[in-house]
Protein backbone atom coordinates (compact mmCIF):
# COMPACT_ATOMS: atom_id res chain seq x y z
CA UNK A 1 0.00 0.00 0.00
CA UNK A 2 1.31 3.40 -1.03
CA UNK A 3 0.44 6.43 1.05
CA UNK A 4 1.16 10.07 0.30
CA UNK A 5 0.73 12.48 3.20
CA UNK A 6 0.46 16.23 2.89
CA UNK A 7 2.66 16.49 -0.16
CA UNK A 8 3.52 20.00 -1.36
CA UNK A 9 5.37 20.91 -4.52
CA UNK A 10 6.00 24.33 -6.02
CA UNK A 11 8.01 25.56 -8.96
CA UNK A 12 9.15 29.04 -8.06
CA UNK A 13 6.10 30.68 -6.59
CA UNK A 14 3.71 28.46 -8.52
CA UNK A 15 2.29 25.80 -6.24
CA UNK A 16 1.49 22.74 -8.33
CA UNK A 17 0.63 20.23 -5.63
CA UNK A 18 -0.86 21.35 -2.35
CA UNK A 19 -1.33 19.15 0.71
CA UNK A 20 -1.95 16.08 -1.36
CA UNK A 21 -3.16 12.99 0.47
CA UNK A 22 -3.49 9.81 -1.51
CA UNK A 23 -3.58 6.09 -0.85
CA UNK A 24 -3.14 3.35 -3.41
CA UNK A 25 -3.97 -0.18 -2.30
CA UNK A 26 -1.91 -3.15 -3.32
CA UNK A 27 -3.15 -4.46 -6.66
CA UNK A 28 -5.27 -1.38 -7.24
CA UNK A 29 -5.55 0.32 -10.60
CA UNK A 30 -5.78 4.03 -9.97
CA UNK A 31 -6.45 6.55 -12.71
CA UNK A 32 -5.31 10.12 -12.11
CA UNK A 33 -7.13 12.73 -14.16
CA UNK A 34 -7.19 16.50 -14.18
CA UNK A 35 -6.84 19.59 -16.29
CA UNK A 36 -3.70 20.25 -18.28
CA UNK A 37 -1.13 21.80 -15.98
CA UNK A 38 -2.90 20.27 -12.99
CA UNK A 39 0.23 18.52 -11.78
CA UNK A 40 -0.36 14.96 -12.99
CA UNK A 41 3.07 14.54 -14.51
CA UNK A 42 4.58 16.29 -11.50
CA UNK A 43 2.94 13.73 -9.20
CA UNK A 44 4.56 10.87 -11.15
CA UNK A 45 7.89 12.68 -11.13
CA UNK A 46 7.67 13.04 -7.36
CA UNK A 47 6.87 9.35 -6.98
CA UNK A 48 9.85 8.33 -9.10
CA UNK A 49 12.27 10.80 -7.54
CA UNK A 50 12.73 12.96 -10.63
CA UNK A 51 11.45 15.88 -8.53
CA UNK A 52 11.83 16.40 -4.81
CA UNK A 53 8.75 17.22 -2.74
CA UNK A 54 8.92 20.43 -0.70
CA UNK A 55 7.03 18.85 2.20
CA UNK A 56 5.19 15.67 3.07
CA UNK A 57 5.75 11.97 3.45
CA UNK A 58 5.78 8.92 1.21
CA UNK A 59 5.00 5.58 2.86
CA UNK A 60 5.12 2.08 1.42
CA UNK A 61 3.22 -0.41 3.57
CA UNK A 62 3.47 2.05 6.42
CA UNK A 63 7.22 2.57 6.14
CA UNK A 64 8.60 5.91 4.96
CA UNK A 65 10.59 6.00 1.74
CA UNK A 66 12.39 8.73 -0.15
CA UNK A 67 11.88 8.45 -3.89
CA UNK A 68 14.69 10.89 -4.67
CA UNK A 69 17.22 8.86 -2.70
CA UNK A 70 18.21 5.86 -4.77
CA UNK A 71 17.20 2.54 -3.32
CA UNK A 72 18.92 0.12 -5.60
CA UNK A 73 17.48 -3.22 -4.77
CA UNK A 74 13.80 -2.58 -4.40
CA UNK A 75 12.69 -0.14 -6.98
CA UNK A 76 9.40 1.16 -5.66
CA UNK A 77 7.81 3.00 -8.54
CA UNK A 78 8.53 2.24 -12.18
CA UNK A 79 7.57 4.76 -14.84
CA UNK A 80 6.44 4.47 -18.44
CA UNK A 81 7.21 7.85 -19.97
CA UNK A 82 4.75 9.57 -22.24
CA UNK A 83 7.32 9.53 -25.05
CA UNK A 84 8.75 6.15 -23.87
CA UNK A 85 12.39 7.30 -23.81
CA UNK A 86 13.77 4.02 -24.99
CA UNK A 87 17.53 4.05 -25.46
CA UNK A 88 17.92 4.45 -29.25
CA UNK A 89 21.43 3.02 -29.50
CA UNK A 90 20.48 -0.26 -27.82
CA UNK A 91 18.46 -3.16 -29.16
CA UNK A 92 15.15 -3.94 -27.50
CA UNK A 93 16.80 -6.79 -25.64
CA UNK A 94 19.58 -4.49 -24.46
CA UNK A 95 17.00 -1.91 -23.42
CA UNK A 96 15.41 -4.54 -21.20
CA UNK A 97 18.64 -5.94 -19.76
CA UNK A 98 20.79 -2.84 -19.26
CA UNK A 99 19.39 -1.63 -15.94
CA UNK A 100 19.00 -5.02 -14.25
CA UNK A 101 22.51 -6.02 -15.31
CA UNK A 102 23.99 -2.83 -13.86
CA UNK A 103 21.81 -2.31 -10.84
CA UNK A 104 20.33 -5.57 -9.64
CA UNK A 105 22.37 -8.03 -7.72
CA UNK A 106 20.91 -11.03 -9.49
CA UNK A 107 22.47 -13.67 -11.66
CA UNK A 108 22.35 -12.88 -15.39
CA UNK A 109 20.28 -16.04 -15.94
CA UNK A 110 17.65 -14.71 -13.57
CA UNK A 111 16.98 -11.49 -15.45
CA UNK A 112 17.45 -13.14 -18.82
CA UNK A 113 14.66 -15.56 -17.94
CA UNK A 114 12.60 -12.68 -16.70
CA UNK A 115 13.08 -10.70 -19.91
CA UNK A 116 12.01 -13.69 -21.97
CA UNK A 117 8.90 -14.18 -19.88
CA UNK A 118 7.97 -10.50 -20.09
CA UNK A 119 8.69 -10.33 -23.81
CA UNK A 120 6.28 -13.19 -24.38
CA UNK A 121 3.58 -11.69 -22.20
CA UNK A 122 3.85 -8.34 -23.93
CA UNK A 123 4.18 -9.90 -27.42
CA UNK A 124 7.50 -8.29 -28.14
CA UNK A 125 9.48 -11.52 -28.33
CA UNK A 126 10.04 -11.10 -32.07
CA UNK A 127 11.35 -7.56 -31.69
CA UNK A 128 14.24 -8.23 -29.32
CA UNK A 129 16.98 -7.85 -31.93
CA UNK A 130 15.55 -4.65 -33.41
CA UNK A 131 16.30 -1.04 -32.49
CA UNK A 132 13.67 1.33 -31.14
CA UNK A 133 13.44 3.33 -34.38
CA UNK A 134 12.22 0.21 -36.14
CA UNK A 135 9.17 -0.13 -33.86
CA UNK A 136 5.67 1.31 -34.07
CA UNK A 137 4.30 3.49 -31.28
CA UNK A 138 2.35 0.63 -29.75
CA UNK A 139 5.37 -1.66 -29.85
CA UNK A 140 7.58 0.99 -28.28
CA UNK A 141 5.11 1.38 -25.47
CA UNK A 142 5.07 -2.34 -24.75
CA UNK A 143 8.87 -2.29 -24.67
CA UNK A 144 8.76 0.68 -22.29
CA UNK A 145 6.41 -1.28 -20.03
CA UNK A 146 8.63 -4.34 -20.18
CA UNK A 147 11.71 -2.26 -19.43
CA UNK A 148 10.06 -0.79 -16.34
CA UNK A 149 8.80 -4.22 -15.24
CA UNK A 150 12.32 -5.66 -15.49
CA UNK A 151 13.17 -3.74 -12.33
CA UNK A 152 10.34 -5.45 -10.42
CA UNK A 153 8.74 -2.23 -9.19
CA UNK A 154 6.11 -2.37 -6.48
CA UNK A 155 4.05 0.08 -8.48
CA UNK A 156 4.01 0.80 -12.19
CA UNK A 157 3.03 4.32 -13.26
CA UNK A 158 2.13 5.53 -16.76
CA UNK A 159 2.09 9.08 -18.04
CA UNK A 160 -0.65 9.47 -20.67
CA UNK A 161 -0.24 5.96 -22.06
CA UNK A 162 -2.78 6.49 -24.80
CA UNK A 163 -1.81 9.95 -25.99
CA UNK A 164 0.70 8.79 -28.59
CA UNK A 165 -1.47 5.96 -29.91
CA UNK A 166 -4.28 5.77 -32.42
CA UNK A 167 -7.68 4.59 -31.16
CA UNK A 168 -7.44 0.89 -32.00
CA UNK A 169 -4.15 0.69 -30.13
CA UNK A 170 -5.81 2.29 -27.15
CA UNK A 171 -7.85 -0.84 -26.71
CA UNK A 172 -4.66 -2.91 -26.71
CA UNK A 173 -3.05 -0.83 -23.97
CA UNK A 174 -6.22 -1.06 -21.99
CA UNK A 175 -6.13 -4.84 -22.20
CA UNK A 176 -2.48 -4.90 -21.32
CA UNK A 177 -2.98 -2.79 -18.21
CA UNK A 178 -5.87 -5.02 -17.18
CA UNK A 179 -3.75 -8.12 -17.72
CA UNK A 180 -1.07 -6.71 -15.45
CA UNK A 181 -3.75 -5.91 -12.92
CA UNK A 182 -4.89 -9.53 -12.96
CA UNK A 183 -1.33 -10.51 -12.14
CA UNK A 184 -1.58 -8.34 -9.05
CA UNK A 185 0.39 -5.33 -10.27
CA UNK A 186 -0.38 -2.04 -8.56
CA UNK A 187 -0.73 0.62 -11.25
CA UNK A 188 -1.19 4.38 -11.48
CA UNK A 189 -2.36 5.67 -14.83
CA UNK A 190 -2.23 9.39 -15.53
CA UNK A 191 -4.59 10.41 -18.31
CA UNK A 192 -6.70 13.30 -19.49
CA UNK A 193 -9.09 10.81 -21.05
CA UNK A 194 -12.04 10.42 -18.67
CA UNK A 195 -13.62 7.59 -20.68
CA UNK A 196 -10.40 5.65 -20.66
CA UNK A 197 -10.03 6.25 -16.93
CA UNK A 198 -13.54 5.10 -16.15
CA UNK A 199 -13.23 2.07 -18.45
CA UNK A 200 -10.23 0.58 -16.75
CA UNK A 201 -9.71 2.01 -13.29
CA UNK A 202 -10.82 0.73 -9.89
CA UNK A 203 -10.87 4.33 -8.82
CA UNK A 204 -10.46 7.71 -10.48
CA UNK A 205 -8.61 10.42 -8.62
CA UNK A 206 -8.92 14.00 -9.80
CA UNK A 207 -6.02 16.38 -9.33
CA UNK A 208 -7.55 19.81 -9.26
CA UNK A 209 -5.89 22.85 -10.72
CA UNK A 210 -4.83 25.18 -7.94
CA UNK A 211 -4.82 28.41 -9.94
CA UNK B 1 60.59 13.56 -63.43
CA UNK B 2 59.51 10.07 -62.45
CA UNK B 3 63.12 9.31 -61.54
CA UNK B 4 63.37 12.41 -59.41
CA UNK B 5 60.21 11.35 -57.73
CA UNK B 6 61.55 7.91 -56.98
CA UNK B 7 64.79 9.24 -55.49
CA UNK B 8 63.00 11.45 -52.94
CA UNK B 9 60.35 8.88 -52.10
CA UNK B 10 62.34 7.06 -49.36
CA UNK B 11 62.98 10.37 -47.58
CA UNK B 12 59.35 11.34 -47.80
CA UNK B 13 58.28 7.96 -46.50
CA UNK B 14 60.61 8.19 -43.52
CA UNK B 15 59.13 11.64 -42.86
CA UNK B 16 55.73 10.03 -42.99
CA UNK B 17 56.69 7.88 -40.00
CA UNK B 18 57.13 10.99 -37.86
CA UNK B 19 53.92 12.50 -39.20
CA UNK B 20 51.89 9.36 -38.53
CA UNK B 21 53.36 8.80 -35.07
CA UNK B 22 52.53 12.36 -34.07
CA UNK B 23 49.07 12.00 -35.59
CA UNK B 24 48.30 8.69 -33.86
CA UNK B 25 49.63 9.63 -30.44
CA UNK B 26 47.87 13.01 -30.51
CA UNK B 27 44.53 11.34 -31.25
CA UNK B 28 45.13 8.67 -28.65
CA UNK B 29 45.66 11.34 -26.01
CA UNK B 30 43.33 14.10 -27.02
CA UNK B 31 40.12 12.16 -27.67
CA UNK B 32 39.81 10.66 -24.16
CA UNK B 33 41.09 13.91 -22.64
CA UNK B 34 38.59 15.83 -24.74
CA UNK B 35 35.74 13.69 -23.40
CA UNK B 36 36.92 14.22 -19.81
CA UNK B 37 37.23 17.94 -20.43
CA UNK B 38 33.74 18.05 -21.95
CA UNK B 39 32.34 16.36 -18.85
CA UNK B 40 34.30 18.84 -16.73
CA UNK B 41 32.84 21.75 -18.68
CA UNK B 42 29.40 20.56 -17.55
CA UNK B 43 30.26 20.08 -13.90
CA UNK B 44 28.57 22.11 -11.19
CA UNK B 45 31.94 22.63 -9.48
CA UNK B 46 32.48 26.22 -10.58
CA UNK B 47 36.28 26.55 -10.27
CA UNK B 48 36.83 23.43 -12.39
CA UNK B 49 34.40 24.68 -14.99
CA UNK B 50 35.97 28.15 -15.23
CA UNK B 51 39.48 26.74 -15.38
CA UNK B 52 38.53 24.45 -18.25
CA UNK B 53 36.71 27.24 -20.05
CA UNK B 54 39.82 29.42 -19.79
CA UNK B 55 41.95 26.54 -21.09
CA UNK B 56 39.70 25.95 -24.09
CA UNK B 57 39.64 29.65 -24.86
CA UNK B 58 43.43 29.90 -24.66
CA UNK B 59 44.01 26.89 -26.89
CA UNK B 60 41.45 27.77 -29.51
CA UNK B 61 42.15 31.47 -29.36
CA UNK B 62 45.85 31.33 -30.27
CA UNK B 63 47.60 29.78 -33.28
CA UNK B 64 48.88 26.25 -32.88
CA UNK B 65 52.16 27.43 -34.39
CA UNK B 66 52.59 29.89 -31.53
CA UNK B 67 51.80 27.16 -29.00
CA UNK B 68 54.41 24.89 -30.57
CA UNK B 69 57.07 27.58 -30.36
CA UNK B 70 56.15 28.46 -26.78
CA UNK B 71 56.32 24.85 -25.63
CA UNK B 72 59.64 24.13 -27.32
CA UNK B 73 61.48 27.47 -27.02
CA UNK B 74 59.48 29.22 -24.29
CA UNK B 75 59.17 26.59 -21.57
CA UNK B 76 62.96 26.03 -21.32
CA UNK B 77 63.32 29.66 -20.16
CA UNK B 78 61.39 28.64 -17.03
CA UNK B 79 63.38 25.45 -16.71
CA UNK B 80 61.00 22.99 -18.42
CA UNK B 81 62.79 21.32 -21.31
CA UNK B 82 61.26 18.86 -23.77
CA UNK B 83 62.98 17.20 -26.64
CA UNK B 84 61.56 18.05 -30.03
CA UNK B 85 59.07 15.27 -30.53
CA UNK B 86 57.72 15.42 -26.95
CA UNK B 87 57.30 19.18 -27.25
CA UNK B 88 55.36 18.76 -30.47
CA UNK B 89 53.22 15.96 -29.01
CA UNK B 90 52.47 18.03 -25.91
CA UNK B 91 51.47 21.12 -27.88
CA UNK B 92 49.32 19.12 -30.29
CA UNK B 93 47.61 17.15 -27.52
CA UNK B 94 46.84 20.29 -25.51
CA UNK B 95 45.51 22.04 -28.60
CA UNK B 96 43.41 19.18 -29.95
CA UNK B 97 42.03 18.30 -26.52
CA UNK B 98 40.48 21.77 -26.43
CA UNK B 99 38.86 21.37 -29.85
CA UNK B 100 37.60 17.88 -29.05
CA UNK B 101 36.28 19.08 -25.68
CA UNK B 102 34.12 21.68 -27.43
CA UNK B 103 32.86 19.12 -29.92
CA UNK B 104 31.97 16.60 -27.21
CA UNK B 105 30.39 19.29 -25.04
CA UNK B 106 28.06 20.16 -27.89
CA UNK B 107 27.28 16.49 -28.39
CA UNK B 108 26.51 15.91 -24.73
CA UNK B 109 24.23 18.93 -24.73
CA UNK B 110 22.17 17.49 -27.56
CA UNK B 111 21.20 14.33 -25.64
CA UNK B 112 17.57 14.83 -24.56
CA UNK B 113 16.87 15.30 -20.86
CA UNK B 114 14.44 12.39 -21.06
CA UNK B 115 17.30 9.97 -21.63
CA UNK B 116 18.87 10.98 -18.32
CA UNK B 117 15.50 10.72 -16.60
CA UNK B 118 14.76 7.28 -18.03
CA UNK B 119 18.16 6.15 -16.75
CA UNK B 120 17.54 7.73 -13.34
CA UNK B 121 14.17 6.00 -12.93
CA UNK B 122 15.89 2.72 -13.79
CA UNK B 123 18.31 3.50 -10.95
CA UNK B 124 21.42 3.87 -13.05
CA UNK B 125 24.06 5.95 -11.31
CA UNK B 126 25.21 9.19 -13.01
CA UNK B 127 28.42 7.43 -13.92
CA UNK B 128 26.63 4.47 -15.51
CA UNK B 129 24.35 6.88 -17.33
CA UNK B 130 27.31 8.78 -18.77
CA UNK B 131 29.13 5.65 -19.82
CA UNK B 132 26.28 3.53 -21.13
CA UNK B 133 23.67 6.01 -22.34
CA UNK B 134 25.28 9.38 -23.04
CA UNK B 135 28.76 8.76 -24.47
CA UNK B 136 27.70 6.09 -27.00
CA UNK B 137 25.02 8.39 -28.38
CA UNK B 138 27.36 11.38 -28.36
CA UNK B 139 29.86 9.56 -30.59
CA UNK B 140 27.35 9.20 -33.37
CA UNK B 141 26.36 12.86 -33.13
CA UNK B 142 29.89 14.26 -33.10
CA UNK B 143 31.43 11.91 -35.64
CA UNK B 144 31.23 14.34 -38.61
CA UNK B 145 32.85 17.23 -36.70
CA UNK B 146 35.33 14.86 -35.12
CA UNK B 147 36.26 13.70 -38.62
CA UNK B 148 36.93 17.25 -39.76
CA UNK B 149 39.34 17.81 -36.90
CA UNK B 150 41.08 14.52 -37.52
CA UNK B 151 41.75 15.55 -41.12
CA UNK B 152 42.92 18.97 -39.96
CA UNK B 153 45.31 17.22 -37.62
CA UNK B 154 47.03 15.44 -40.51
CA UNK B 155 47.68 18.75 -42.20
CA UNK B 156 48.48 20.65 -38.99
CA UNK B 157 51.16 18.09 -38.21
CA UNK B 158 53.26 19.74 -40.93
CA UNK B 159 53.77 22.67 -38.53
CA UNK B 160 56.34 20.64 -36.59
CA UNK B 161 58.89 21.23 -39.31
CA UNK B 162 59.69 24.56 -37.66
CA UNK B 163 60.95 22.61 -34.63
CA UNK B 164 63.30 20.78 -36.97
CA UNK B 165 61.38 17.50 -36.73
CA UNK B 166 61.81 15.34 -39.79
CA UNK B 167 58.21 14.98 -40.90
CA UNK B 168 56.95 14.67 -44.49
CA UNK B 169 56.94 18.43 -44.95
CA UNK B 170 60.49 18.91 -43.79
CA UNK B 171 61.73 15.95 -45.81
CA UNK B 172 60.09 17.51 -48.85
CA UNK B 173 61.56 20.93 -48.20
CA UNK B 174 65.10 19.57 -47.79
CA UNK B 175 64.81 17.53 -50.95
CA UNK B 176 63.46 20.55 -52.78
CA UNK B 177 66.46 22.63 -51.79
CA UNK B 178 68.94 19.90 -52.59
CA UNK B 179 67.50 19.05 -55.98
CA UNK B 180 66.59 22.67 -56.75
CA UNK B 181 63.25 21.37 -57.95
CA UNK B 182 59.61 21.57 -56.94
CA UNK B 183 58.97 17.91 -57.69
CA UNK B 184 59.57 16.80 -54.06
CA UNK B 185 56.79 19.15 -52.97
CA UNK B 186 54.46 17.50 -55.43
CA UNK B 187 55.40 14.26 -53.69
CA UNK B 188 54.55 15.88 -50.37
CA UNK B 189 51.14 16.90 -51.68
CA UNK B 190 50.49 13.40 -52.99
CA UNK B 191 51.32 11.90 -49.59
CA UNK B 192 49.01 14.28 -47.73
CA UNK B 193 46.25 13.65 -50.27
CA UNK B 194 46.66 9.91 -49.84
CA UNK B 195 46.56 10.18 -46.06
CA UNK B 196 43.52 12.44 -45.96
CA UNK B 197 41.85 10.36 -48.66
CA UNK B 198 42.26 7.17 -46.66
CA UNK B 199 40.99 8.95 -43.54
CA UNK B 200 37.98 10.37 -45.36
CA UNK B 201 37.01 6.89 -46.53
CA UNK B 202 37.54 5.34 -43.10
CA UNK B 203 35.48 8.04 -41.47
CA UNK B 204 32.66 7.45 -43.97
CA UNK B 205 32.83 3.78 -43.14
CA UNK B 206 32.69 4.57 -39.42
CA UNK B 207 29.70 6.86 -39.94
CA UNK B 208 27.95 4.05 -41.77
CA UNK B 209 28.69 1.75 -38.86
CA UNK B 210 26.97 4.20 -36.55
CA UNK B 211 23.94 4.32 -38.84
CA UNK B 212 22.61 1.14 -37.26
CA UNK B 213 20.17 3.34 -35.38
CA UNK B 214 18.55 6.75 -35.81
N1 LIG C 1 10.44 21.82 -13.95
C1 LIG C 1 9.45 22.73 -13.89
N2 LIG C 1 9.73 24.03 -13.71
C2 LIG C 1 8.76 24.95 -13.63
N3 LIG C 1 7.46 24.67 -13.75
C3 LIG C 1 7.09 23.40 -13.93
C4 LIG C 1 8.07 22.35 -14.02
N4 LIG C 1 7.43 21.18 -14.22
C5 LIG C 1 6.11 21.48 -14.25
N5 LIG C 1 5.91 22.80 -14.08
C6 LIG C 1 4.61 23.47 -14.03
O1 LIG C 1 3.81 22.77 -13.14
C7 LIG C 1 2.47 22.71 -13.61
C8 LIG C 1 2.00 21.29 -13.64
O2 LIG C 1 2.69 20.62 -14.65
P1 LIG C 1 2.44 19.09 -15.00
O3 LIG C 1 3.33 18.75 -16.14
O4 LIG C 1 2.56 18.29 -13.77
O5 LIG C 1 0.91 19.11 -15.46
P2 LIG C 1 0.05 17.95 -16.11
O6 LIG C 1 -1.13 17.75 -15.22
O7 LIG C 1 0.88 16.75 -16.36
O8 LIG C 1 -0.39 18.61 -17.47
P3 LIG C 1 -0.68 17.93 -18.89
O9 LIG C 1 -2.03 17.31 -18.83
O10 LIG C 1 -0.63 19.06 -19.84
O11 LIG C 1 0.41 16.95 -19.12
C9 LIG C 1 2.44 23.40 -14.95
O12 LIG C 1 1.98 24.71 -14.76
C10 LIG C 1 3.90 23.41 -15.36
O13 LIG C 1 4.16 24.56 -16.13
MG1 LIG D 1 1.60 15.77 -18.08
Amino acid sequence: MLTLRQIDKSFGDKQVIHQLNLTVEKGELLAVVGASGGGKTTLLRLLTGLEKADRGEFLMDGLPFYPDKGNKKNQLVGLVFQDFQLFPHLTIQENLLLAPSLVKEEKPEAYLAKSEKLAKELSIQDLLALYPYQLSGGQKQRVAIARAMMMSPSILAYDEPTSALDPNLKKQVEELILTLKKQGMTQIVVTHDWDFAQDIADRVFELTDLV
Amino acid sequence: MIREFITVLPQLLSGMKTTLTLFGLTLLGSIPLGILCALGLKTSIKPVKYLLEAYVWLMRGTPLLLQLILVFYGLPTVGVVFERFSAALLAFTLNYTAYFAEIFRGGIQSIPKGQYEAAAVLKLTPRQTTRRIVIPQVFKIVLPSLGNEVINLVKDSSLVYILGLGDVMRAGKIAMEREASLIPLVGVAVIYLLLTGILTLSLKELENKFNYYH
